[in-house]
């Protein structure tokens, strides 16, 4: 959580922005809301054994429970932290998260009994709507519990159990004891142990002998709390013959900060039984969503997984902001344009902030490195350093919570962010400020060049306006005669605006004209020598003007200081002085957007007598020096800048900053950005595997999976089937969409036990790439133990391509129309097996997703 | 070719004890599950967790792998719990001269 400062923003891609207003809309509109936090009881964050007490207390839990709690969290304690699959794994922190919040008393069975706010959000989601349309039963997780939810009568009267797992253990204690945790031990994998230990809430559902459950049945999952863990434990139980399909869909707002989704569902399908689970999840960037699934099906019996995992539709940009300069990261909105650090080739790229995050007032520290590049964040906030690897010369690249960073360490920081600006058009200048009209025309530049920015430059640095009556009149450059940049001053007023300046006192170049001085306050240089500032459009600027401006503000301001001339190079420092400080840290952050290496602002002060004696007044004055040597060639010759690279330089101080209000950003695809020249990170991640262990001769298994990686997601998913018995068949098919800089991660275990006779089963895996910077991976895993099966595996991964683009336009169809076909026609498979109201969500969301995609 | 060997007194192994013995290159968990003594391959068949470490439920004569929590059954060797599904190997005890021997092949 960056503290309130400044990061740089570059001008952007306007059709861009104009797509992806259509994704914002709604999103925001469905989702993206929350209530006010209303809770009966929130626990501390963290997790201990207290805790774990108090939840078992406040759910008047049987003793064995408690004690299977207890133990749980013995496991989970004792556990790693696991080592495959994403690094953005290393970044969870368990001890920054609420283990149990209670949004109200007591599960409400009918609808008026239910919170007034709880409904308002349910409202939103459309679950009354829901139930109306004759859906089995509709059940709602607000926070950790479920506080409402009814089961139609005529599947009560057939013996179906469809109830919250806290009352499931209290009315069914004797069924849940005998399944629970029987497919998923406690001590199966660290997030198995954290659920066991603290879950809370999920579906509770029994399916007795040959009964059909015709209608799904379905539930709601949302989290509200930020920074609230979510730790739904699910167990399905299918008796012989019997059927059932259950439906969960998930969404959550877009504000919560690295909220902890983890978890556990068991499905136990009896000889002849068939249960399919279909998830249809929608998490903001910001989830962990880690998730354990698994199935055992028994003789005959099938089990179905139809998993579609959608990511990333947070709060899109509904204002775009062209040109904005460094601004406070507490001003950044949504749709700026900041810089992060494409991580394949280490080079910055500049990318779209998604979401904006207020993270209230927290302890934050001042990290300073080698090159004088200074941020505020958090503890916890994630830096990109160099490791030393197992005590190895090697060093790889890996991201680590500031409170673990050293002073020593090495972190990233950027130099120069490359040269993507444009000139900007001044022809929209109209002076309207004089009465009747008697200012003196003057020629005005149409747009920006480099003698007009460095004129500005030398404005900023010694020049001032005299007003008359609150209005410019009189524009004066503090610029000697004997000075070497006074004739290309007067030659700059003369070529740029028609004008002459006179001589003003031994000093001052004097220009009489209202229209210039309105013109220079027009573009943001308006002010006192304490009040200018560098506007922000400056940063928008081809690197070239932007040299100009900083030559022109060097030759009316600054010093060369000429130390020694060695082999014809000169040795020193530039140095600019300056009374306003906030001025010196504009010029510093402009310093290094051109590549060049400022140091520090170090500071001076002095008081002055006056001559009676009793008065003294203190001076503060500020200096910004950087070398003279590969500094100013660059600055008087323009020469190219270096090309843009991530460097890594050494910390030298960290020091403890007293709590203050902290922020954090989420930006597009890198998952990245870069504060006062410094990479940081944002983060999301969803791993998710289904697996169903086909236990008893002839049992199917089946497992279809959608995942659509977007902008700064990671979805690593798939899928495991175990054939145990003889005769087993199942089938995998696993779709992935990647979409910009997003990474789709195919991870799948398929084996053939010994003993598995006959087993048949087909894993096909499909990837779609929506463009050049998203990313596909598959990493299937078979074993087979015996001689007499069939297996098949097929991967195929696919680019919309500009041949089948051209093919579908060459038939009348719009560009993204046809996108949208190929992307619909790939996934079809998949949202044909959707209840209806599902497949109508999905195709929405895929929709939003594609909106913009293309261009 | 079955063979017995001879594990140790039973009065060394009171219930729940555990012991581990080892023939040739087989290693064997001997349970003595309040009163009753069983004898199983001491490697679970999920991921060879070792099994005489893990947690005696002389209750329902069940030890639980303390690699992965799967529960097996002593005295048929059946896992009650995911993620094993494979049994372990279980040897029949004889218990002579108040002597705990197993058979082993």
């Amino acid at each position: 959580m960056a503290s309130p400062d400044t990061t740089t923003t570059q001008a952007p891609v306007l059709t861009e922005n104009e797509a992806l207003r259509g994704i914002n809309a709604d999103y925001e509109e469905r989702y993206g809301f929350h209530d006010a936090e209303n809770y009966l009881y929130k626990a501390p964050k963290g997790l201990n054994r207290e805790i774990v007490e108090k939840i078992s207390e406040f759910k008047s839990e049987p003793q064995w429970m408690r004690d299977f709690r207890l133990k749980a969290l013995d496991h989970f304690l004792a556990r790693p932290q696991p080592t495959w699959g994403s690094p953005l794994l290393a970044e969870v922190d368990y001890n920054d998260i609420h283990y149990f919040v209670r949004a109200s008393e007591k599960a409400g069975r009918s609808w008026d009994d239910v919170p007034e706010d709880v409904k308002r959000t349910f409202d939103r989601l459309g679950i009354p709507e829901a139930e109306r349309k004759f859906l089995a039963g509709v059940g709602a997780q607000y926070e950790s519990e479920v506080v409402y939810h009814q089961v139609r009568e005529d599947l009560e009267k057939q013996g179906v159990i469809f109830m919250d797992m806290d009352s499931g253990l209290r009315e069914h204690e004797d069924l849940v004891r005998e399944y629970f945790a029987t497919v998923i031990p406690p001590n199966d994998n660290k997030l198995a142990a954290l659920n066991s230990a603290v879950w809370s809430g999920g579906s509770f559902v029994y399916v007795p002998e040959g009964v059909h459950v015709e209608m799904p049945l379905q539930a709601y999952f949302r989290i509200n709390t930020e920074n609230m863990g979510q730790f739904e434990r699910t167990l399905i139980i299918a008796e012989p013959g019997s059927y059932v399909h259950y439906v969960e869909g998930c969404t959550a707002p877009t504000y919560t900060s690295s909220s902890l989704h983890s978890a556990v569902v068991e499905l136990i399908a009896q000889p002849g039984a068939r249960i399919r689970y279909t998830t249809v999840q929608n998490w903001s960037t910001n989830v962990f969503n880690l998730v354990t699934k698994r199935a055992v099906a028994h003789e005959d019996a099938t089990v179905e997984w139809v998993d579609c995992n959608l990511g990333c539709l947070t709060a899109d940009a509904k204002v775009f902001t062209i040109d904005r300069g460094p601004v406070s990261i507490a001003e950044i909105r949504e749709g700026d344009i900041v810089y992060g650090t494409d991580l394949q080739t280490m080079k910055p790229a500049p990318r779209r902030v998604n979401a904006t995050r207020d993270n209230g007032i927290q302890p934050t520290f001042r990290v300073t490195t080698a090159n004088f590049r200074q941020l505020e964040a958090t503890g916890n906030h994630p830096f990109l350093v160099l490791d030393k690897a197992h005590g190895g010369d090697a060093y790889t690249v890996r991201w680590r919570r500031l409170e673990n960073v050293e002073v020593g360490d090495y972190v990233a920081v950027s130099k120069g962010l490359g040269d993507t600006g444009s000139a900007r058009f001044l022809g929209d200048y109209r002076y309207g400020a004089l009465k009747g009209g008697r200012a003196k025309p003057i020629e005005l530049p149409l747009e920006t060049t480099e003698e007009l920015m460095w004129l500005l430059g030398a404005y900023l640095g010694d020049g001032y306006i005299e007003c008359v009556d609150g209005r410019a009149r009189r524009v004066n450059f503090a610029v000697p005669p004997t000075d070497p940049a006074r004739p290309r001053l007067e030659r700059a007023l003369t070529t740029l605006f028609g004008v002459r300046g006179v001589q003003k006192g031994p000093v001052s170049l004097a220009v009489a004209s209202s229209i210039l001085g309105d013109f220079i306050m027009w573009l943001g240089f308006g002010g006192t020598a304490h009040e200018k500032r560098i506007p922000g459009w400056v940063w928008g600027l081809p690197i070239a003007q932007k040299l100009a401006f900083i030559e022109g503000y060097l030759d009316s301001d600054g010093c060369e200081r000429k130390q020694q001339v060695k082999d014809g190079v000169e040795y020193g420092q530039i140095v600019w002085s300056s009374a306003n400080r906030a001025l010196l840290e504009d010029l510093k952050l402009l310093l290094i957007d051109c590549g060049l290496e400022p140091r520090k602002i170090s500071t001076h002060s002095f008081t002055k007598k006056l001559p009676l004696g009793v008065e003294a007044k203190t001076y503060t004055n500020y200096f910004l020096a950087m070398n003279l040597r590969g500094n100013l060639d660059v600055i008087k010759r323009r020469v190219a800048p270096p090309r843009p690279v991530v460097q890594f330089v050494k910390v030298t101080n960290i020091e403890e900053l007293p709590a203050q209000p902290t922020y954090d950003i989420e930006v597009d695809g890198i998952e990245n950005f870069t504060a006062n020249g410094i990479v940081v990170h944002n983060s999301h991640l969803t791993m998710k595997y289904p697996s169903v262990y086909l236990l008893g001769e002839r049992a199917h298994g089946e497992i279809l999976s959608i995942a659509f990686a977007g902008k700064g997601q990671h979805q690593d998913a798939g899928g495991k089937i175990i054939h145990a018995a003889p005769n087993t068949t199942s089938n995998i098919f696993a779709k992935s969409i990647s979409k910009d800089g997003g990474r789709g991660s195919y991870r799948g275990l398929l084996e053939i036990a010994k003993g598995a006779h006959g087993a048949r089963s087909k894993v096909v895996c499909d990837a779609l790439l929506l463009d050049e910077h998203s990313r596909s991976d598959t990493y299937p895993t078979i074993r087979i133990g015996e001689d007499d099966v069939n297996v098949g595996h097929e991967a195929t991964v696919s680019k919309v391509g500009d041949d089948q683009l051209f093919y579908l336009m060459s038939h009348g169809i719009p560009e993204d129309e046809a996108s949208k076909l190929i992307v619909n026609g790939f996934i079809e498979p998949i949202t044909k097996e959707l209840p209806m109201e599902y497949a109508v969500e999905m195709n929405r969301l895929i929709e939003l997703q594609m909106e913009g995609s293309i261009g | 070719m079955p063979q017995v060997i001879e594990v140790c007194p039973l009065n060394e192994l009171k219930p729940g004890d555990v012991r581990l013995v080892e023939w040739e290159d087989l290693e064997i968990g001997v349970f003595n599950c309040a009163g009753t003594v069983y004898a199983i391959e001491d490697r679970c068949s999920h991921d060879n967790g070792p099994l005489v470490e893990g947690e005696l439920n002389q209750e329902n004569c069940t030890v639980e792998c303390p690699r992965h929590g799967s529960l097996f059954d002593l005295k048929t060797g059946q896992p009650k719990t995911l993620p094993a599904y494979v049994p372990v190997d279980v040897f029949p005890v004889i218990i002579e001269d108040e002597k705990i021997k197993l058979e082993v092949e």
